[in-house]
């Protein structure tokens, strides 16, 4: 019972922050926020199967290849924020 | 919808990428957050007024007139952190903290104590739950 509230609180969560970093990317139109984005729905979106797998087997389930994915996208993001410009000659 | 992994190892393998790459991403988020002149956005074209204005509302960087690349030292840790921190990305640094314990503690069950029953999964959903609502309660709370 515990463990199906904490996924129910953890996926509607995690959809929200989506939500709002949705918001983000379309009002700034920069990228980073468009993964942050796409993070937070796969980290949704992995609570969805869990509903039709045994609790016992969670652990033995490629569920988590979602969060992988997720974390590997916000890796990504992070990385491509962080590259650093040629520098640009002032005017 | 039943499939499962026949290899425990590569179950445990996955699993430590997992915690790597989970770790790795709260890492550099709680250092983002702390340095002085956040150059988290490497894009530097945002021109119009409402998105630079939601730029310093949400990272604080500066961007230089002349568009030069300035050399930062690495790591400068902000002083005063409560004036011009960037805290919604430290909100999302704390919550990715918690969901990297939330993968370490699913390694440790995964491996370590396998053979222990240590009810990993509801411990794993609550960290995951406040994770979530650390996140939800930054975005909420900071931007309006």
């Amino acid at each position: 019972m515990l463990l199906q509230f904490f996924s129910g609180v953890c996926m509607t969560t995690f959809a929200f922050s989506g939500l709002f970093f949705l918001k983000f990317y379309r009002r700034t139109r920069q990228r980073f926020f468009l993964h942050f984005a796409i993070t937070c729905s796969l980290l949704a979106a992995e609570r969805i199967p869990l509903i039709f797998i045994d609790a016992g087997l969670e652990v033995n389930s490629p569920v988590y290849l979602f969060r992988l994915a997720a974390f590997a996208i916000l890796l990504k993001a992070i990385w491509d924020t962080n590259k650093r410009r040629p520098p640009t000659v002032p005017c | 919808m039943c499939f499962h992994f026949r290899e425990r190892q590569l179950l445990i393998e996955l699993s430590e990428l997992i915690v790597i790459a989970s770790v790795n991403n709260a890492l550099l988020l709680v250092i983002k957050s702390l340095l002085r002149d956040s150059e988290f956005l490497g894009d530097r074209n945002v021109a119009t007024p409402r998105s630079s204005q939601f730029n310093e509302a949400f990272f604080d960087f500066k961007v230089s007139h002349t568009g030069q690349t300035v050399t930062r030292p690495a790591i400068g840790i902000r002083g005063d952190f409560s004036h011009s921190a960037p805290k919604l990305l430290l909100w999302s640094s704390l919550c990715f903290l918690g969901l990297a314990l939330n993968n370490i503690v699913l390694y440790l069950d995964l491996s370590v104590f396998s053979q222990v029953e240590i009810n990993g999964a509801v411990w794993r959903s609550a960290l995951g739950a406040i994770s979530g609502a650390t996140l939800l309660y930054g975005l909420i709370w900071e931007l309006n």
